[in-house]
């Protein structure tokens, strides 16, 4: 049911792990149709994003989305990995079963959040 | 890599005297059962004692009490058109039924049946036998498929000594006894692929064949009950696997239980910080199989990261698994539904295979863990 790539995404993770730090911003999201949740951590500097990681207490779809999404802000600008969609993930990880938008919704809401605090300051 | 099958609830390999057979030149040759040449009567013939065979492992009185069909499906939903067809009344079964049951059993409000549901309690033991009392048809399973746990028919039929008391008996045979006359059923289900012989065999015993009704009519084979030309080679594998599955039994279940026994040790030794919830009722259970929670994880992650280890196991019914639907077995329970792995044995595992696979275990919850809370 999932790709090559995805699955690889699940059994080898990308920036999985948590960072700290007063400079670091901080993004969660759950998927409210399972419960599983993501946790993204990121540290923005020169204004891209310098060091990301990620925890997810959930199945191998949000696992793989999680570190997918990752993976993509990995070094790109703040505006512009604030135009990250939950196709984009979607298309890296393709084919990408329909039954598990919602783990690359979460993947990416979580991605925002955190961008968005950073952009923020916050 | 050799890889650890756990799954045989799900669907059990072929036996060695079944595979041996379904490749035999004899098996590849037989003519329909209903000629009268010679490749049919060797196929007439197979049917016949296969009938006898399976009848007498499985306690029937006679070998017309047993219809061959394509599988446990169709044989739950057969008996409960032939407890139903042409009346209404109350329908009860177990709040724990395979969808096999409880579907059809659920549709039978669509023909004016009053339908309704026996609670489980935390082991899915049923505790109240009083809804049951006043059923025409009552469904109650030996062993569930998900949690192992043996039901008790005996109490199912001291409730409710007038009703129609069909019994899925597909996980049980060939890992606890299973005798159809004993247990007062009026009919019994039977699952080919569960015990080693291929998909696409069943059988339904029925106590009292006059009172069923054919859901498929056509050229009148199974006593007119089940037209269909039979499977000779799938229903003589049948006959292969039950004689096998009910040979030695407790000797080979008390083994079976030992392995598992060590197997749910293992893991829990090996998590013994958070070790994994056991489901189901311990004093009561096949001996097969083990259903073990593990807090905070994904059961499909827990399969995948399993599967890409080598060790195949569920996460629950097979069936099911697939929707993202919390399983109603444990729901009905009300025990843990997330993180639930499903490992069922089978019959030939040696002690250093099942060590392994407890290993593995250990190392794909601790894995999945450490991406939860990362330190």
């Amino acid at each position: 049911m999932y790709s090559p790539t995805a699955m690889d995404h699940f059994l080898q993770p990308r920036h999985c792990g948590v960072l700290s730090g007063a400079d670091i911003a901080i993004g969660t999201a759950t998927n409210a149709d399972c419960g599983d949740t993501a946790r993204l951590t990121l540290r923005v500097i020169d204004g891209c994003v310098a060091h990301i990681a990620f925890s997810s207490q959930g199945c191998a779809g949000a696992i793989a989305a999680c570190s997918a999404t990752c993976a993509w802000l990995h070094g790109r600008p703040v505006g512009a990995a604030l135009g990250l969609t939950r196709q984009t993930i979607e298309e890296l990880l393709a084919p990408w079963p329909a039954a598990k938008r919602g783990c690359t919704q979460m993947a990416v809401a979580a991605a925002i959040a955190a961008l968005s605090a950073a952009a923020s300051g916050r | 890599m050799r890889r650890i099958y756990l799954d045989h609830n799900a669907s059990s390999p072929w036996r060695p005297a079944v595979a041996q057979w379904m490749r035999s030149e004899q098996a590849a040759n037989l003519g329909n059962p209903s000629s009268f040449h010679a490749e049919g009567r060797a196929a007439r013939q197979l049917i016949e004692r296969a009938r006898t065979e399976i009848a007498a492992a499985l306690g029937a009185d006679h070998p017309e009490q047993v219809l061959f069909v394509s599988g446990g499906t169709e044989a739950n939903n057969l008996a409960i058109h032939a407890a139903t067809q042409g009346s209404v009344g109350r329908a009860v079964g177990t709040a724990i039924e395979h969808p096999a049951v409880g579907r059809p059993l659920a549709a039978l409000a669509d023909s004016g049946w009053q339908v309704a549901t026996l609670p489980v309690d935390g082991v899915g033991q049923v505790a109240d036998w009083s809804a049951a009392v006043d059923a025409r048809l009552l469904c109650v399973m030996r062993a569930n498929n998900e949690v192992g746990t043996i039901l008790d028919v005996a109490a199912a039929r001291h409730a409710a000594p007038n009703a129609w008391l069909h019994c899925d008996a597909i996980q049980a045979i060939g890992k606890f006894p299973v005798d159809f006359k004993a247990l007062g059923v009026d009919s019994l289900a039977v699952a080919g692929h569960k015990i080693g012989a291929p998909v696409g065999i069943g059988a339904l015993l029925v106590r009292d064949r006059n009172r069923v009704q054919p859901v498929q009519r056509g050229g009148g084979q199974e006593f007119g009950l089940r037209s269909g030309t039979q499977a000779a080679a799938l229903i003589e594998a049948l006959r292969l696997a039950v004689v096998e599955g009910t040979t030695n039994l407790m000797k080979r279940s008390l083994h079976i239980e030992h392995l598992r026994d060590e197997l749910e040790a293992t893991i829990q030794a090996g998590l013994a910080d958070n070790p994994p919830t056991i489901i189901g009722d311990q004093q009561a259970r096949l001996a097969n199989t083990s259903c073990m929670a593990f807090t905070g994880l994904s059961a499909e992650a827990l399969v995948m990261e399993l599967d890409a280890r080598g060790v195949a196991v569920a996460t629950g019914s097979a069936c099911s698994s697939g929707s993202g639907r919390p399983s109603a077995v444990l729901v009905a329970m009300e025990a843990p539904v997330h993180g639930v792995l499903r490992l069922s044995l089978g019959p030939d595992h040696q002690p250093d295979e099942l060590a392994t696979a407890a290993a593995q275990v250990v190392a794909a919850v601790r894995r999945l863990r450490q991406i939860a809370a990362p330190v």
